[in-house]
């Protein structure tokens, strides 16, 4: 148990240190785009595209990080009501409930990105990137979900206990 | 008889030509598979609703949607190169040479077997209509476009601005009427219905007559659903698309001709060019042909004396 | 597709929000069990959803915005922004509430959001007034609606996301907002202006003093024009807008004021991070949610049900401002957006109402939504910055603020000219 709430935790600042970067990067892009475009009448050929990646990677892989914890923003308005006890179980419920959507994510993310990677499909931009590559945030994403949502339900919070 | 419900989808509005294609289709399934093995009944989804240009191609092939609308602007990779004929300029000398290359067999057969990779069996052609320069400036001549910022959409007309010396700038759709009255881009490549219906002439006073493109998309239906149908409810099918591409050609062409009227009352100068100064742009373009016929091989080639033939055929009535 | 199904949709959704499932997965799994009425084969519609969406790129200017929100926040522009109105307003008779107008107006012409508003200019604003001896019930109410004005004035994210969803401008519908947002800033005045107590203990107006100081809080007074500017003079896009505005916060806040440090950066990313994946979060669940009932074909047999009823526009209009209040009470905005647009906008077209006002029309009721209760994101954000107050007490108070909206989306109903003055003779 010990050892998957490590894994968890590595994968969680994993995806830390990328978000970071990408978010980081992602003004500088786009302001470098700006500058080509008006300033060198050069617009470049990536940056769009690049940002649109990074974009997509700011959504899919931070979903499981912020479920590890426990800050989506949801109702409270019926479980702030219950007894410890019911909050407790009810934090459980919604957490499988949150597993099995993740585990769809997952496998239908996988098949997306199996299925670019199959067709060796492209982007159809002058850059051409390789359509699997961004597609596999999406498993990727459900994938760090699966396993906060499977973490939180071996482990529940202090708060709940 | 049995019968199912099957769904399909396009990108544009129900009442564009190409919207008529797909409204068309799908009444004349449901009146055509009526007394056949399977009755089918239709539910569309016009202006990108479900999917739009980009999804497409993985919606139908993956069976996401029966039967959508293929632009091949967004296909790209191995299996599409001699499809890439289709983003040519200047690669048909009028809507009849179009049409008798689309009629052609062999043609409609080689798009065919590409999809057929994609898992996808090619219904039609969806006629969208001509294809025009328009910018804030005069474009009359290939010199005309150096240096100006095109917004470009797909990988087609990316190249063909590049090509003729302009910079290419991708945009969403929704920023391009901004985008230009505020000179961020100088102008864009689309069709005159387009200019037309999202008021872009107030924005952008020049356009050209030179017929870029005599654009068409393809309707494609799913192949493992296509290859479990009925043989009769497939030749129904078949023939539901062949009426709606007939009726899609006459109002695509019919629109072209109103939106340019229209345009030039609202003060939109066309560059009308002589046959010479055509030339220029044919010439102009050359390295596409080049780079077109060295990946696609053969069956570009062969596709290539397809057009040629139609545009000969065409050029001497 | 029938009313039972929808029906059964519907209470599984509120169920999953009900137990406590985050909102972006339960409208996920809402998502999920609605495509399942189709067949599971079409599941595969949820990851083609997804990429589509995520990949416009009017969506990119939502993480830049809340990144900027939060440099400006770190960086205390709005204490500047407050303290400037102050000096020249403080000593009039509700000086101080109107000071907090002013910031909010300002603040809401650089931030794209509410909540951000609500953190940033409430923070200073709320002790400020309470100190002043206004009532509770001024004091947060002004608050959870000033802090709206950020949805409103533009650059606003809602106001991105619709015209993404309809293909209208996003320049055009962001010139809508300027005079409706200040119309309703003038209300809010006025509220002040009649309910604040008499007594100020503001210092005695010095106008040397009050040059100084606004002339020192010049760097921070342009940031709207830096934004807005750029884009109006077409220098870049409203997308692009957004990361011209973190560069500037960036400059303004590390080598201008020097309220952030280098070392101060990391927690400026990793806070973004997570409140853009909050957000973004809520985003995809909507998206899947919105296709799925697409899918089952809700959208186009409302829109069928109206034409059929051929209610005229006024009435259709009502309709749509009842099912937002309702829809209000427990979604959050971008959630709403993306549910209920591609199914009402159509329906608004067919009856004739102009496109960019019913943009404006619809933020004014989503300024609303961010104030009612159970789930209102504006009471929230006061909640987190008064730890000590209950959220029932900040409901109770900030509640009756809504009238000043409701006053707002009457007069603007009848006069939709407002919104569209500066749209038809565009600047
Ligand atoms: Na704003
Ligand atoms: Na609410």
């Amino acid at each position: 148990m010990g050892i998957v709430a490590k894994i968890i935790g590595l994968a969680n600042k994993g995806v830390t240190g990328l978000g970071i970067a990408a978010l980081g990067v992602l003004p500088l892009i786009v302001f470098y785009d700006v500058t080509a475009r008006y300033v060198f009448n050069a617009p470049t050929i990536w940056a769009t595209e690049i940002s649109i990646y990074l974009l997509q990677l700011l959504v899919f892989l931070p979903m499981g990080l912020l479920l590890g914890e426990n800050s989506h923003i949801r109702s409270t308005l019926l479980t702030d009501k219950l007894s410890p006890r019911a909050q407790r179980a009810l934090h459980l419920l919604s957490l499988a409930m949150v597993a099995l959507l993740a585990g769809c994510i997952t496998w239908l993310g996988w098949k997306l990105t199996a299925h670019s990677w199959h067709q060796s499909q492209v982007s159809a931009t002058l850059l051409a990137i390789p359509l699997w590559l961004p597609n596999a945030l999406i498993p990727l994403g459900g994938l760090l979900l699966l396993i906060n949502a499977l973490g939180g339900l071996i482990s529940p919070p202090a708060e709940f206990k | 008889a049995d019968s199912a419900t099957i769904r399909v989808a396009y990108n544009l509005p129900k009442d564009h030509a190409t919207g008529l294609y797909f409204e068309t289709l799908a009444k004349k399934i449901e009146e055509l598979t009526a007394s056949t093995a399977l009755k089918l009944k239709v539910r569309t989804f016009p202006n990108g609703q479900l999917y739009n240009d980009t999804q497409l191609p993985d919606a139908v092939s993956t069976g996401a949607v029966e039967i959508g609308q293929m632009n091949i602007g967004f296909m790209n990779g191995p299996g599409t190169e001699s499809l890439r004929i289709w983003g040519l300029p200047f690669l048909y000398n009028s809507w009849e040479a179009l049409w008798a290359t689309e009629d052609n067999p062999a043609f409609k057969g080689a798009f065919d077997r590409q999809f057929g990779k994609f898992g996808m069996h090619m219904l039609g052609w969806v006629q969208y209509g001509l294809v025009e320069f328009y910018a804030s400036k005069p474009i009359a001549l290939p010199a005309d476009l150096k240096g100006l910022r095109m917004r470009a959409f797909g990988v087609d007309t990316s190249m063909l601005i590049r090509d003729l010396g302009g910079s290419p700038v991708s945009l969403s759709s929704q920023e391009m009427y901004q985008a230009v009255q505020r000179g961020t881009i100088d102008g864009f490549i689309t069709g005159p219905t387009s200019v037309y219906s999202r008021k872009l002439y107030e924005v952008t006073k020049h356009g050209t007559d030179i017929g870029i493109n005599y654009l068409s998309f393809m309707a494609t239906a799913n192949l493992e659903w296509w290859n479990k149908l009925p043989d009769d409810t497939r030749k129904a099918v078949a023939a539901a698309s062949d009426i709606a591409q007939t009726t899609a050609r006459e109002r695509a062409k019919e629109d072209d001709r109103i939106a340019k009227q229209h345009l030039k009352e609202l003060g939109v100068s066309v560059s009308e060019l002589s046959p010479e100064q055509r030339q220029q742009w044919v010439d102009a373009s050359k390295g596409l042909y080049d780079a077109y016929r060295e990946k696609a091989g053969t069956e570009g080639a062969e596709l290539l004396k397809i057009v040629e033939a139609a545009d000969r055929q065409q050029a001497a009535k | 597709m029938d009313f039972l199904t929808i029906g059964v949709l519907l209470a599984t959704l509120l169920l999953f929000l009900l137990l406590g499932v985050p909102v972006g997965f339960a409208l996920g799994l809402a998502g999920v069990a609605a495509i399942l009425t189709i067949g599971p084969s079409f599941l595969i519609q949820i990851p083609l959803t997804i990429t589509k969406s995520f990949s416009d790129v009017v969506l990119i200017a939502i993480p830049l915005f809340i990144l900027m929100g939060e440099i400006l926040y770190r960086g205390k522009v709005g204490q500047q922004l407050f303290d400037t109105a102050n000096v020249w307003l403080g000593r009039l008779r509700g000086g101080t509430g109107m000071s907090a107008v002013f910031a909010f107006t300002f603040f809401a012409a650089i931030v794209g959001s509410s909540m951000a508003s609500v953190l940033t200019i409430g923070k200073i604003a709320i002790p400020e007034m309470e100190q002043q001896g206004y009532s509770k019930r001024l004091t947060y109410g002004l608050t959870a609606v000033g802090g709206s004005l950020g949805i409103l004035i533009p650059p606003s994210i809602p106001l991105i996301i619709y015209a993404s969803l309809t293909d209208v401008s996003p320049g055009q519908v962001f010139i809508a907002g300027f005079l409706p947002g200040f119309f309703i800033a003038g209300l809010l005045a006025a509220w002040v202006f009649w309910k604040a107590p008499r007594t100020s203990k503001a210092p005695a107006f010095n106008f040397r003093k009050a040059c100084r100081a606004t002339l020192h809080s010049v760097p921070d007074l342009l940031l709207p024009i830096v934004i807005l500017g750029g884009i109006y003079a077409g220098i870049y896009t409203p997308t692009e807008a957004a990361a011209i505005g973190v560069i500037y916060a960036l400059i303004l806040t590390m080598a201008v004021r020097r309220t952030i440090s280098l070392r101060d950066l990391p927690a400026v990313l990793t806070d973004t991070l997570k409140s853009n994946a909050m957000l973004l979060t809520i985003v995809l669940g909507a998206l899947v949610f919105g296709s799925a009932l697409t899918l089952i074909g809700l959208p186009q047999m409302l829109a069928e049900a109206t034409q059929a009823a051929a209610m005229p526009q006024w009435a259709v209009m009502l309709m749509f401002a009842l099912i937002w209040l309702v829809m209000g009470c427990f979604l959050e905005v971008i959630s709403i957006i993306l549910i209920t647009v591609p199914v009402f906008f159509p329906i608004a077209q067919a009856v004739g109402i102009d496109p960019i006002w019913f943009g404006i029309f619809m933020v004014i009721n989503m300024e609303m939504s961010v104030i009612t209760p159970p789930v209102g994101m504006n009471l929230f954000a006061i909640k987190s910055i008064l730890p000590n107050e209950t959220l029932g007490a900040i409901t109770r108070a900030a509640v009756p603020s809504l009238i000043i909206l409701l006053i707002g989306l009457v007069v603007l109903w009848f006069f939709p000219g407002i919104a569209l003055l500066l749209v038809r003779h565009a600047i």
